[in-house]
C-alpha cells in the first residue's frame, strides 16, 4: 500500500514565554498549566495512536493489535518504562515524500523496560501503522541505549516484530545505526536471554534480528520473515513467489528452523512469550520429587525395533505441566524442550524413535547443537533422553554437510559448562552416542543398550564373516555367546559407560537427585 | 450471490483500507499490477475478504487469482459449495 499522509490531529498551542524571552513571573496570569496539560493530553493520545487513528484502526480491523496494545497485552500492568516516546526523524523536510508524511512521535518503534510477571527485561515493539515498521535512524538509536541497559542489567529482551527492515528512505544513516543495534543484539546473545515474536513483516535486517533471538515464534497467516521480500526477489530472479512460500510460519518451523514456535494469533503468541519467560525460570513445584513413574515402562517398548513417542516418556518424567516443546515440528527425530525437574528449570533433549528412528541427521544436529548452546547460556541443565540408532547414512546426508553440522553438535555438548545428564533408553550407537557420552552422569534403563553399532552389524565385525568351513551350528554358538556377553544393560554398566541402570519406575526420582547433585558444579 | 455482488464489496473494501478508487477495480484489473498492491497488500486483502464473507480458504487457496475477475468467481463458488 502506498504511503498516505497520515491523520495526525492538531495540537493546541503551548504557552509560550513571548518575545525576547522574558523572565518566568510568580504572578497567577503566567501560570498557565491547564493548556500544558491540554497539550500534554493531545500529544499523549497522538502518539499513542503511532500513524494516526485511521490506520491503526485499519490495522485493528485487520484483527491485529497496535504496537502499544502488544506491549500492553505482554506486560504487568503499570510497569512498563518507556524510551524516547517523543523521537522523530530528522531527515530534512523535502528528501522524501514518505518520510514528510511520517513524522510520528516515537518514530515508528515503541521499547522500553518492564516487568513480565514479576520479571525485569526490556520489550520492543515495531509499530507498522508507522511507514510499515521500517527502522529509521532515530528508532536505532532508541533501541541501542535499551540494549544498552539491558545488556548492563542482564534482562531479556523481548521483541514484538512488525517490521519492514531497514527504512530505506533514510539511506545510509539508517543501516549505520541498525548495525548499532545488531552488534548489540550479538553482545547480549550469551548474557541474557531474547525471545521475538514475529507478528507481522519481518525483513531483512529485522529478520537477522529475529534470527539472532534465543526464541522465535510466529503467527499462522500474518508472519512472514524473510531477508528478501517478493518484490526484490522478482526482480533480481524473476522468480514469482509470494509471501507465504517466501517466509510463512510453516517454512520456518518446518524446513529452516527459524521459528520455535507456531500460534494461531497474537493473544497465543504473547502467552508463548510469558510460558517461555516462565519455562526460563526455577519455582517451587507442585509435583512430589519422588513421584513413582511406573508408566515409563509401559511407554518403552523392550524390542528394540518397535517405535514409541518419546514425548510421552519426557512428559511422564518431569514436572508435571511444565513442559514447552521448543521448535517441535523441525527435526522432529530430535525433540528439544524446557522443563522442570523438582522445581528446577531444565533443558531438555530426546531423540525421537517415531522419526527416521530417532538417527540423527544434518537438521537434528543442528537443531540440538543450537539449543544445548542456548541452554548452556542460560545455566540450565541438560538432561538427554537417548534412543538413537546412529547417523542417518547416506550421500544425501553426506552432502548435505552431516560432517560440519554434526561436529556442531560435539563441539555444543563438549563446550557446555552447565550439568549434562543422559539417560540411555534403549539404543545408543555409533558416533550418534554424543547424546550420551558427554554427560556428566549417564544413567540407563533396563532397556539400555551401548555399542559402537548396532548389535548384529557388531557381531559381523568382532566374529568375522562366516567362512564356507565354518560349522554353522558352531557359529550361532559364538554368536550367541557373543550377545549374552554384550546384549545387556550390565554390559554398558559393568564397562563404567553407564553410572546407573534406573528402574523404570525411579526414573524420575533418580533424574531429578542426579540434577540436583550436579547443580552449579 | 453473483460476481457483481463480491465485486461492489471488493470496490469498498479497497477504497476504505487501500485508497484505490473505485473506477480502477474493474474484473479485468489485476491487483499486483493494475491496482498497484504489493505482496502484504494481498494479504490484508484475503484477511478483509474472507473476513466479509465469512470465509476460511487460507492463503494458499488465493495463490493464483491474480485478477479481480478470477477472485470474484472464486468467492462465488466457495459461497455456493
Amino acid at each position: 500500500m502506498t504511503e498516505k499522509p497520515s491523520d495526525r490531529g492538531a495540537e493546541p498551542a503551548l504557552p509560550g514565554r513571548g518575545a525576547g524571552g522574558s523572565e518566568p513571573s510568580q504572578g497567577s496570569d503566567d501560570n498557565d498549566w491547564g493548556t500544558l496539560a491540554a497539550a500534554l493530553e493531545a500529544r499523549r493520545a497522538r502518539t499513542d495512536s503511532g500513524g494516526g487513528p485511521a490506520r491503526l484502526a485499519r490495522h485493528e480491523r485487520l484483527g491485529r493489535l497496535g504496537a502499544r496494545a502488544r506491549i500492553a497485552a505482554l506486560v504487568d500492568d503499570g510497569s512498563f518504562v518507556e524510551l524516547g516516546r517523543e523521537v522523530v526523524h530528522r531527515a530534512p523536510p523535502g528528501d522524501s515524500p514518505a518520510l514528510d508524511a511520517n513524522r510520528h512521535p516515537g518514530d515508528g518503534l515503541v521499547c522500553g523496560l518492564a516487568r513480565v510477571d514479576g520479571q525485569d527485561l526490556a520489550v520492543v515493539a515495531h509499530d507498522p501503522t508507522v511507514l510499515r515498521g521500517a527502522l529509521g535512524h532515530a528508532a536505532s538509536q532508541k533501541l541501542c541505549r535499551l540494549y544498552d541497559l539491558a545488556h548492563r542489567r542482564a534482562l531479556p529482551v523481548v521483541t514484538l516484530a512488525d517490521c519492514d527492515g531497514v527504512r530505506v528512505e533514510e539511506g545510509t544513516l539508517a543501516i549505520d545505526a541498525y548495525g548499532e543495534v545488531i552488534r548489540r543484539i550479538v553482545r547480549l546473545r550469551g548474557r541474557a536471554p531474547q525471545l521475538t515474536l514475529v507478528a507481522g513483516l519481518c525483513v531483512g535486517a529485522a529478520a537477522y534480528a529475529a534470527a539472532l533471538s534465543d526464541l522465535v515464534a510466529m503467527v499462522r497467516g500474518q508472519s512472514f520473515l524473510f531477508i528478501t521480500g517478493p518484490k526484490v526477489t522478482k526482480v533480481a530472479t524473476g522468480e514469482e513467489v509470494d509471501l507465504d512460500a517466501l517466509g510463512g510460519p510453516a517454512l520456518h518451523a518446518s524446513k529452516t528452523g527459524a521459528c520455535h514456535a507456531v500460534v494461531d494469533d497474537e493473544r497465543a503468541g504473547i502467552a508463548w512469550l510469558r510460558r517461555t519467560l516462565a519455562a526460563l525460570r526455577s519455582q517451587p513445584a507442585d509435583d512430589p520429587i519422588d513421584r513413582p513413574t511406573p508408566e515409563v515402562a509401559a511407554i518403552v517398548p523392550t524390542a528394540e525395533r518397535r517405535a514409541y513417542d518419546m514425548r510421552k516418556l519426557v512428559e511422564a518424567v518431569v514436572d508435571r505441566g511444565s513442559l514447552l516443546w521448543v521448535a517441535p515440528d523441525f527435526a522432529r527425530n530430535l525433540v528439544t524442550g524446557l522443563a522442570r525437574l523438582g522445581g528446577r528449570a531444565v533443558a531438555v533433549v530426546a531423540s525421537q524413535p517415531m522419526h527416521l528412528a530417532g538417527c540423527l541427521d544434518v537438521d537434528a544436529s543442528l537443531k540440538g547443537a543450537r539449543f544445548v548452546r542456548f541452554a548452556s547460556t542460560r545455566r540450565l541443565p541438560v538432561v538427554t533422553f537417548v534412543d538413537v540408532p546412529g547417523y542417518l547414512p547416506g550421500r544425501k546426508q553426506e552432502e548435505g554437510g552431516i560432517l560440519v553440522h554434526g561436529k556442531e553438535l560435539l563441539d555444543a555438548y563438549g563446550a557446555a559448562t552447565v550439568p549434562l545428564t543422559s539417560v540411555v533408553v534403549r539404543k545408543s550407537y555409533g558416533g550418534a552416542s554424543v547424546l550420551s557420552f558427554a554427560a556428566d552422569v549417564r544413567l540407563g534403563l533396563p532397556t539400555a543398550r551401548v555399542a559402537p553399532m548396532g548389535l548384529d552389524a557388531t557381531v559381523e565385525v568382532a566374529l568375522g564373516p562366516p567362512t564356507p568351513d565354518e560349522d554353522p551350528a558352531q557359529r550361532r554358538e559364538r554368536e550367541a555367546a557373543f550377545r549374552a556377553r554384550h546384549d545387556h544393560p550390565f554390559a554398558a554398566a559393568e564397562s563404567g559407560y553407564l553410572d546407573q541402570i534406573v528402574a523404570p519406575a525411579d526414573l524420575r526420582r533418580v533424574l531429578a537427585a542426579t540434577v540436583f547433585a550436579l547443580d552449579d558444579k | 450471490m453473483t460476481p457483481a455482488d463480491v465485486l461492489s464489496t471488493l470496490r469498498e473494501i479497497l477504497e476504505r483500507d487501500f485508497h484505490i478508487p473505485p473506477e480502477k477495480v474493474t474484473p479485468e484489473a489485476t491487483f499486483r499490477g493494475t491496482l498497484g498492491m504489493d505482496s502484504l497488500d494481498v494479504v490484508d486483502l484475503i484477511f478483509f475478504l474472507e473476513k466479509a464473507f465469512a470465509l476460511n480458504a487460507g492463503l494458499e487457496a488465493y495463490r493464483e487469482l491474480h485478477s479481480v475477475r478470477k477472485l470474484c468467481d472464486f468467492v462465488v463458488a466457495r459461497k455456493s459449495a
